[in-house]
């Protein structure tokens, strides 16, 4: 079957995250690495979506 | 998210202006991915804040070299469950089996592919396109 189409994910993939000061210091202050806060935000939902 | 981290209603804005202030697109990526069209319908499913969309379409445009996006807030689904990939699937009118799905989640190709799409686990901008490049039959770098 021929391919017609190609599905992306934006975070991750298409898009990396810069540096940001601001962003390390949200991560200082979760105790977290830049990386693990990424992981969290880019795969996160506000609780409504999950329950 | 606001729960996990213990913040306040008030504060998850911050933090997303914060987080996403030195984001920036893989241009190489994005090129490719672009350049496809209108060989190739472009989609997007992308496990997301409810205001991404706009920043997204505002920052990188990318609502003009796509064909769909479906952002998991707005639609109360997160990959890797399989709706959300049948209603992006259903959006550009395409089959799983006529379709390629990228993401740097594992989990997400699987579920994927246990649809029928084929699954290119993004690790690296080059082995990404060479990937995608292969199951497009594009010739290869």
């Amino acid at each position: 079957m021929p391919i017609r189409a190609l599905f992306v994910d934006v975070g991750g993939v298409l898009v990396e995250l810069g540096p940001s000061d601001e962003r390390s210091k949200w991560a200082a202050r979760f105790d977290l690495t830049e990386i693990q806060l990424a992981r969290i935000v880019f795969d996160s939902e506000p609780p409504y979506v999950l329950s | 998210m606001g729960g996990q981290f213990g913040l306040k209603e008030d504060q998850l804005p911050e933090l997303q202006r914060d987080f996403w202030a030195g984001e920036q697109l893989d241009s190489e990526l994005t090129q490719f991915v672009a350049s496809l069209r209108p060989r190739y319908k472009i989609g997007i499913i992308s496990n997301a804040w409810s205001d991404a969309r706009f920043f997204h379409n505002a920052k990188f445009k990318m609502n003009t070299w796509t064909d769909g996006a479906i952002y998991s807030a707005e639609v109360k689904l997160v990959k890797p469950d399989p709706r959300i990939y049948q209603l992006t699937l259903a959006q550009l009118d395409v089959r799983a089996d006529e379709s390629v799905f990228v993401d740097d989640m594992l989990v997400n190709i699987e579920a994927a592919q246990a649809l029928g799409m084929k699954g290119v686990l993004c690790q690296n901008t080059r082995q990404t396109i060479q990937d995608i490049k292969q199951f497009l039959g594009e010739p290869q770098d």
